[in-house]
């Protein structure tokens, strides 16, 4: 008891100066925590119907009951609603299932994971061949935010090795072309990008091709985001030792199957920590594309602002859509920090 | 013959490189062509015309001589001027932040690095438009209406119009003085350059004082020889407001403020990786040299970590210039939200307009890139 | 033949039959391109109650809504058939320059500029708007000139952005204008103190002024600074669609000139000896087969969506929360301005 007391005064007040400090912060924590506290647990509503429930002079959590399934499936119909629920278990489930380690045919999961689930999940949340159509301008809340991350993401990675390779390249031509690509996309704001996109596309293309709205944010999300990921990919493949491709060579492995087979997993393995930090960036990012009206998590949030009968619940609305960006991102971040630590460093040397 | 040409490696990465090429050329002409029958077909203007038409648009942030009657073209230069000016204010701010709490984080005092360490984790994992919303409706409900405004000797004024400061009816005097103070900026560099020569040939530092002196006193003396020597337009109420006067508005102040504690967070773990990576033995030697921790820090360590913290440094720099346009969100009127906002509604040329948005960025981004590798070069570690 | 048919040949033929039973009817390749996909695109306010505001539930109701969903029922034969796509500001222009919509409903000022550098037409008046402030009630200003010195909140590209400075510069005011990109940030901004007052039409304040915190501690100032008709807008070309989205506008006005309402259309149909109620319901004339129309397209219009008038005071009238008088939008023969060329 003592010998823990003796720590916590070395930690907290081991000098004249080191006491003010803590003194300060504790006082900063009760100035902003405790008014924080009250606000949304001491005085808040919790239950209740409509907006003259709330009473307590609090945050009002009966604005995000009572939106709760928009705030998660946005416009999608409600009857609807059981397939992204489905889609959700088994892709949940399916990814789960990488992390055992011991999972017989594990290779084989995760590549019938990256050829069956996107399809799939376009299926079942678009419909048609036998179930109900859901257009995409239904589609909305964290089901979209999640669905334009994921897509995105699906498209940059691969878009971005095939750039950080080209950068790579010795072919003049190619490596002048990634490098063009790359540095445009990260020299301009992503708000302008999806901008771009979602005017620019469509004067673009021939009269009467129309490209999906949705489609148009994901397009223009990706090619930002595959330009960072190549980045990533690049810092993985410069701390790879040259060795590896001379070796690769030497064993008279063609250009494509020494990438592939030896230097691409290896360079993928360090720069994983990278690329999963893009993508929360890229997760981050999705937030803008309520600039093109687009009712993500954030926008079905302020749309739901926008109702005569909750006026004033911007704060709830903040807080509520602020924390499950937090609790996401911050899941992940945990995930890429714990790569970090586990298989990060190439191994042998 | 054609069998042995298609095996020779050199002439098989030519093809491919111009079948590459000819197939992105193809790729563009055929955008372009689409592009401009879509525009002919549907009858809509174009062309670069439209930016010397009168703009016709009020802005409430004004820093060159722009009006209502100017052209687009001023428009746009006012947009470039504002995102310059915030990017600017916004790096100076989260790199100062971004040490403090970065360095906060390494302390060993146990409550101030959790602390530190719970705000970078906190903040990082949130999306800047939330902290440009929250900066903005927060800035804007704690301050008084006009009427209530928090006077400062009753010279300026704080109100949620924004902060009203008194300004010179005549820049004349603060012109003289900018030019005088670079004066003694340059005089100040040429001091510290000869200072620092003579240091090494001598060992001795005589003249050390003389460079801060220059680069800071002089700078003060003139502004407030200026300052005193103007006639001051002082905000006064007015009906609604303050009259007279400059006015830094709230949606500046929350941009800046929501760019400043959002980046601080990611540069605080640059510092923290930067000042990792020096060695340990750096540390211990400038202990067993006797230099104090502040010593130890300044002319030890964080030089050191410096040479690995800039890369990173630029790319969080170029993300400031572009995360200003989240300006666009709440009305700052930076070149996303005037340019592309108001100025493409009005003229609806929405190629042109977009076109010249990203090439300005481009440009910017690169200035600074370019910058950023020069002070790069510049700090790198010289082997003598 | 047959072999050859795509969607878009197909399509042809259709239209090609459809002419020889009528007469030479000019190609339309949007009215086709509806027809073929079985709905109508129509591009709206983003959501601005009384006009075009969606529930919690997706249901979209207002003034432009039900104009698209009369327009609807006159090519389609069903109100239900059409599809709405939320526009912003910045939107709107390009929505409709390539082809996303079909025709924009969405509290569109008719400006010459717009008409003659974006490619765009208006198809005539569906709400006499006119652009003024909205400001609290305790600031004690009544009309536009006690603004003086006051900061503004606008949504940046509309019209009222453009007005509201020129109307200052020439009276020689001062006052500073915030331009938001979106109406609704322009709105929360006042709220929450931002701005002295909000500019927009008085009928778009109206809408807006029930998303506020005490609607009733503001004003609606009643001296306009502009006039701003509003209708729907179309891309320049296919002269025939233009035709209907006029018509069936007119449509809608003639049919509560002439007393034809969605409750007594059936009777007026069968009983009804007036020759333009005749014409008008396609009983006499063959007006809709012009268009390439069924004759009843004005009939199933007002069925089911009912006249202009029915539809202003269920939007925005009487029998809405916004509550606005008919003022400017309220028949010629009855004070205001509504005025249809005749169906004859």
């Amino acid at each position: 008891m003592t010998a823990s007391l003796r720590v916590w005064r070395e930690r907290l007040f081991a000098g004249p100066v080191s006491s003010v400090v803590t003194a300060l912060i504790v006082a900063a924590i009760v100035a902003i925590g405790w008014p924080l506290l009250r606000w949304a647990v001491l005085d808040a509503t919790f239950s209740g119907a409509t907006r003259n429930d709330c009473t307590g002079g609090g945050a009002c959590w009966v604005f995000v009951r009572a939106r709760f399934g928009q705030f998660m499936y946005g416009l999608y119909p409600i009857d609807q609603r059981w397939r992204i629920d489905l889609f959700a278990v088994i892709a949940l489930v399916w990814v789960a299932l990488l992390f055992v380690r011991s999972l017989p045919y594990r290779a084989w999961v995760g590549l019938g994971a990256l050829v069956i689930l996107p399809p799939l999940g376009v299926w079942l949340l678009g419909g048609g061949f036998g179930l109900q159509p859901v257009e995409t301008r239904q589609w909305g809340g964290l089901t979209l935010t999640i669905f334009l991350a994921v897509y995105a993401g699906l498209i940059a990675v691969p878009l971005g090795i095939l750039l950080a390779l080209g950068r790579q390249s010795r072919l003049p031509a190619v490596r002048l072309i990634s490098i063009i690509f790359i540095e445009f996309w990260r020299g301009v704001p992503i708000i302008a990008v999806i901008f771009l996109a979602s005017l620019l596309l469509p004067l673009i293309m021939p009269a009467g091709a129309d490209v999906d709205r949705l489609a148009r944010a994901v397009i223009g999300l990706a090619f930002v985001i595959s330009a960072y990921m190549a980045e990533a990919v690049r810092g993985g493949l410069q701390a790879l030792p040259t060795g590896q491709h001379e070796a690769a060579k030497a064993l008279g492995l063609s250009y494509w199957k020494s990438t592939g087979f030896i230097v691409l997993p290896q360079a993928l393995r360090i720069s994983l920590p990278a690329m999963t930090n893009e993508f929360i960036a890229l997760f981050k990012n999705t937030t803008l594309v309520l600039v093109v009206s687009i009712l993500d998590l954030l926008g079905i949030a302020q749309a739901s602002l926008a109702d005569p009968n909750w006026v004033g619940m911007n704060m709830e609305a903040y807080a509520f859509t602020g924390l499950v960006y937090w609790l996401i991102c911050f899941a992940l971040s945990r995930w890429s920090k714990s790569l970090e630590t586990a298989g990060g460093a190439p191994r042998g040397h | 013959m054609l069998r042995r040409l298609l095996y020779d490696a050199k002439i098989r990465d030519a093809i491919y490189q111009v079948a590459l090429i000819a197939g992105l050329v193809a790729l563009s002409v055929w955008f372009v062509r689409n592009a401009s029958q879509n525009l002919v077909n549907a009858g809509i203007a174009s062309g670069f015309d439209f930016l010397w038409r009168q703009s016709g648009i009020d802005v409430p942030f004004v820093l060159t001589n722009y009006t209502a009657q100017s052209r687009i073209i001023d428009l746009m230069w006012v947009g470039v001027v504002n995102t310059l000016l915030v990017t600017f204010l916004a790096i100076v701010g989260a790199t100062a932040l971004g040490f403090v709490l970065g360095l906060a984080r390494l302390s060993p005092h146990w409550l101030l690095a959790r602390v530190a360490g719970a705000y970078v984790e906190a903040v990082r994992n949130i999306p800047l438009l939330f902290f440009v919303l929250f900066w903005y409706f927060g800035v804007i409900a704690a301050l008084p209406a006009p009427r209530q405004s928090i006077s400062v000797f009753s010279l300026a004024f704080l109100n949620n119009r924004g902060l009203t400061i008194p300004t010179p009816v005549d820049g004349y005097a603060f012109r003289i003085a900018a030019l005088a103070s670079l004066a003694a900026l340059v005089a100040a560099w040429i001091a510290s350059r000869s200072a620092g020569r003579q240091r090494d040939r001598t060992g001795e530092a005589r003249f050390g004082w003389l460079a801060p002196t220059l680069a800071i006193g002089a700078p003060c003396v003139f502004f407030v020889v200026a300052s005193l020597s103007s006639i001051w337009d002082v905000p006064a109420l007015r009906g609604f407001n303050y009259r007279g006067g400059f006015v830094l508005i709230p949606e500046f102040v929350a941009l800046l403020a929501a760019l400043v504690t959002y980046t601080a967070a990611f540069i605080a773990e640059i510092v923290r990786g930067g000042v990792e990576a020096v060695p340990k033995g750096q540390s211990e030697a400038a202990n067993a040299l006797g230099l104090t921790a502040t010593q130890r820090l300044r002319l030890v360590v964080i030089p050191q970590a410096l040479r690995v913290m800039i890369p990173p440094m630029t790319n969080q720099y170029l993300n400031v210039l572009k995360n200003s346009s989240f300006g666009a969100a709440i009305a700052f009127p930076e070149l996303v939200s005037v340019f592309m906002g108001s100025a493409l509604n009005n003229t609806g040329q929405a190629i042109e307009i977009i076109a010249i948005t990203l090439a300005l960025y481009l440009a910017i981004s690169l200035a600074v890139a370019a910058f950023m590798n020069w002070y790069n070069n510049r700090i790198r570690l010289v082997t003598r | 033949m047959k072999t050859l048919s795509g969607a878009l040949l197909g399509a042809l033929l259709m239209a090609g039959a459809g002419s020889a039973a009528a007469q030479q009817l000019t190609p339309s390749p949007t009215l086709d391109a509806i027809k073929a996909r079985g709905h109508l695109e129509c591009g709206v306010h983003l959501g601005l109650p009384g006009f075009s505001f969606a529930n919690d539930k997706g249901e979209w109701s207002g003034l432009d809504v039900d104009y698209c969903r009369a327009l609807a029922a006159a090519v389609l034969g069903d109100a239900t058939k059409v599809k709405f796509t939320p526009t912003s500001v910045q939107q709107r222009w390009p929505v409709l320059q390539s082809g996303q919509v079909d025709v924009l409903s969405r509290n569109t000022t008719i400006t010459f500029s717009r008409n003659a550098s974006l490619g765009v037409d208006f198809q005539g008046i569906n709400f006499y708007e006119g652009q003024t402030f909205i400001v609290r009630t305790a600031a004690g200003a009544k009309e536009p000139k006690d603004l003086d010195g006051a900061t503004v909140c606008v949504a940046a590209g509309s019209t009222e952005e453009k007005n509201a400075a020129d109307w200052f510069r020439e009276r020689n005011m001062k006052v500073t204008i915030v331009n938001f990109q979106k109406n609704d940030d322009a709105i929360t901004a006042y709220d929450s103190g931002r701005c002295d007052a909000y500019t927009a039409g008085v009928g778009a304040l109206a809408g807006q002024r029930i998303k506020l915190k005490a609607p009733n501690d503001n004003l609606i100032m009643t001296q306009l600074i502009s006039k701003d008709p509003q209708g729907p807008v179309t891309r320049y070309g296919d002269e025939r669609f233009q035709a209907v989205v006029r018509w069936v506008l007119n449509g809608m006005i003639t049919a509560e000139e002439l007393g034809v309402t969605s409750a007594n259309v059936d009777e007026m149909k069968t009983k009804s000896q007036s020759a333009e109620v005749r014409r008008l319901l396609g009983v006499d004339g063959g007006f809709g087969a012009m268009l390439g129309l069924p004759d009843d397209w004005m009939y199933k219009a007002i069925k089911q969506v009912g006249n202009y008038g029915e539809s202003y005071e269920r939007t925005v009238g009487q029998g809405s929360p916004l509550k606005l008088a008919r003022g400017y939008n309220q028949l010629w023969n009855k004070g205001g301005l509504l005025f249809s060329p005749s169906f004859q």
